[in-house]
């Protein structure tokens, strides 16, 4: 990660290939007639297949942060570039399109569709893709299967504890073999022994599939994961740590 | 998004039900109140004789408060001259025998074939001034048949005979003029005159002539065609029948209100869930699709129990699809031109209302459907 990058139109030479780059990265929000600072001026830079964590107290921008990295939500002001692509410059079309194809998400609670099996939700990225149901479905079994979960494909949310819906959120955001995937407070809402499960998962899909984790989270226990340590203060950076 | 929509209605049974009841019963006022229109419609339009002029006081609504001067038939004779094949005076009272609303009608015997063109389908004509004839429609909504015994205005009559008519619309109860003036005596005299004119006679001048040459005592009278008169007299609902039909317009507003409001419901209630489809790639237009194909369903299955319950009722509500107003029989059906058009307006209202409520939902962003940041508007 470098603060310090003023550009995106290249890779400056001695730096890290990037895959996903800020620069002053800014998101306010209108609260009644006040100005809420979410993000101020954020410049980074991650790189590919790396296990970012981005630590910092709730309200520090770790979600904003995320939102604009993810396409579902646009900058006030500043940059973003994934993979080459201009987030802040593509319509609501080519948006829909790079989080369909590059991108998987994990929040932290309500993940699931109630009303979907857990098999209906893994499958749903590649019912977007345009996938038929029976091919997203077979190939959600799979996905369920290698994360443990295959025993509980027909169940729905409501059915399954708070550590399987999040392995089961995790299965569907990366079924469609993302090169990023963003997951905000994965372990929040889960006791230690099921996010420790949800968490070596993650480290291991990042490995074998070699896509870039961006998780926000509010524990530093997870610091000791990370490749890069992103700290957010009130919306700002704090000091930078990279870890390669 | 179909198989979408089919697996989110199937695990929301109970929601879908009660949606599914409550644009149902909107659709189902409609359902019936077209038709009712269409009925009150057709009242007006009874089959008349062509060549059968009505005499009547004018202005009379009710042709059995109208009221005939002795000697007018005299005039008729004069006015018509060799244009008339004969005049009858007719007694007409709509009264309740055995708990059925009839039109009694007394008129000479040597009338009932030609004037009246009736054909008798069971028994015989009256032999003496005891016994009437009863039309079709009064002998199956009363269960009567030849041989029963009738008591009207306080007095009993024998069924000689069941009969029919061109045209015929009423439960009809046919008696002698002199049978009828005994049983109401000579206070309210004739009701009506009816001319039969000849083959040759052109009924729109005999008409003109007749308004032109009656006297004007008493008010005067009005001549008209049998099929006009019918046609007045069905004017008198004509409030009734705009009433149905702006009902009927405000039942399918109430479907377009219903679909909005209950996609408005729907839309918040999965505001996440949509946040959460947007998120794993599905675009605006798919969740516009899956919004309105859950609305499209909503409004099939509500129209086909609405169509259902209206067939139900219009058979064993109302029973054998007829609706008898002050002794006129009218049919009550749906035709299949009311159910296309009633299954048009139910999906475009429904679709409408979805429309007008799913816009802002899909307007907003991921992130503010998801409910994330802490405002929700850019700055």
């Amino acid at each position: 990660m470098h603060p310090e990058a003023d550009r995106l139109d290249d890779d400056s030479p001695g730096l890290p290939r990037s895959y996903v780059q800020t620069h002053n990265l800014t998101r306010t929000f209108r609260r009644g007639s006040e100005d809420v600072h979410a993000l101020v001026d954020v410049t980074l830079v991650i790189a590919p297949s790396a296990f970012a964590v981005v630590l910092g107290p709730s309200g520090s921008g770790k979600s904003t942060l995320l939102n604009l990295i993810g396409g579902i939500d646009r900058p006030t002001r500043g940059h973003v570039r994934v993979d080459g692509l201009e987030l802040d410059s593509l319509t609501e079309r080519q948006l829909d399109g790079y989080r369909r194809d590059h991108v998987g998400f994990v929040f932290q609670f309500n993940n699931l569709l109630p009303n979907l099996s857990a098999l209906e939700n893994v499958a749903l990225p590649l019912v977007a893709q345009g996938r038929s149901w029976a091919q997203a479905r077979d190939q959600a079994a799979v996905e369920l299967t290698a994360l443990g979960m295959g025993d509980r494909a027909t169940h729905r949310p409501s059915e399954l504890s708070g550590g399987e819906q999040q392995r089961v959120a995790l299965a569907r955001a990366v079924i469609s073999r993302p090169a990023l995937v963003l997951a905000d407070e994965p372990t929040g809402d889960l006791d230690s022994a099921s996010a420790e499960i949800v968490l070596d998962l993650m480290s291991s899909l990042n490995r074998d599939l070699g896509a870039t984790f961006v998780i926000a989270t509010h524990n530093p226990r997870l610091e000791s994961r990370a490749t890069h340590v992103i700290e957010l203060t009130n919306g700002r950076m704090a000091a930078p740590a990279l870890r390669t | 998004m179909i198989q979408l929509t089919l697996r989110d209605l199937r695990h929301d049974l109970l929601t879908f039900a009660f949606s599914v009841v409550g644009i149902g019963v909107l659709v189902f006022a409609f359902l019936l109140l077209i038709p009712l229109s269409l009925a009150l419609n057709r009242f007006g339009e009874a089959g008349g004789l062509p060549q059968n002029l009505i005499i009547i006081e004018r202005d009379v609504l009710q042709p059995e408060q109208s009221r005939i001067a002795p000697d007018l038939a005299q005039s008729v004779s004069a006015i018509l001259g060799d244009r008339l094949n004969r005049v009858d005076p007719v007694i007409f009272r709509i009264l309740r025998v055995e708990d059925q609303p009839i039109q009694l009608r007394g008129v000479a015997l040597e009338s009932w074939e030609t004037t009246f063109r009736l054909q008798l389908i069971e028994g015989a004509w009256p032999s003496d001034a005891s016994e009437i004839v009863i039309g079709q429609l009064a002998a199956q909504a009363g269960g009567w048949s030849t041989g029963d015994d009738l008591r009207i205005y306080g007095q009993d009559f024998r069924v000689a005979g069941i009969a029919d008519g061109p045209g015929t619309k009423t439960q009809t109860v046919w008696m002698t003029h002199a049978a009828a003036l005994g049983l109401f005596g000579p206070e309210r005299g004739t009701q009506l005159l009816v001319a039969h004119l000849q083959p040759s006679a052109d009924p729109l001048v005999a008409r003109q002539d007749l308004e032109n040459g009656l006297p004007s005592t008493d008010g005067g009278y009005d001549a008209y065609f049998e099929d006009a008169l019918l046609r007045e007299y069905g004017a008198a609902l004509n409030d009734l029948r705009i009433l149905s039909l702006l009902t009927s317009a405000i039942a399918v507003v109430a479907v377009t209100l219903g679909s909005h409001n209950l996609a408005w419901l729907a839309a918040e209630d999965r505001k996440r869930q949509l946040g959460i489809l947007r998120a794993v790639g599905f675009d605006r237009p798919a969740v516009g699709r899956y919004l309105l194909f859950r609305a499209g369903a909503i409004s099939v299955a509500s129209y086909l129990l609405a169509l259902g319950a209206a067939i139900l009722f219009i058979r064993l509500g109302i029973g054998s699809n007829t609706l008898t107003i002050g002794g006129t029989q009218t049919a009550l059906s749906l035709s299949p031109t009311t159910a296309v058009v009633g299954l048009f307006l139910t999906c475009a209202a429904s679709l409408t209302g979805t429309w007008l409520s799913i816009r802002r939902v899909l307007s907003a962003s991921p992130a503010s459907l998801l409910g994330r940041g802490p405002g929700s508007s850019f700055a």
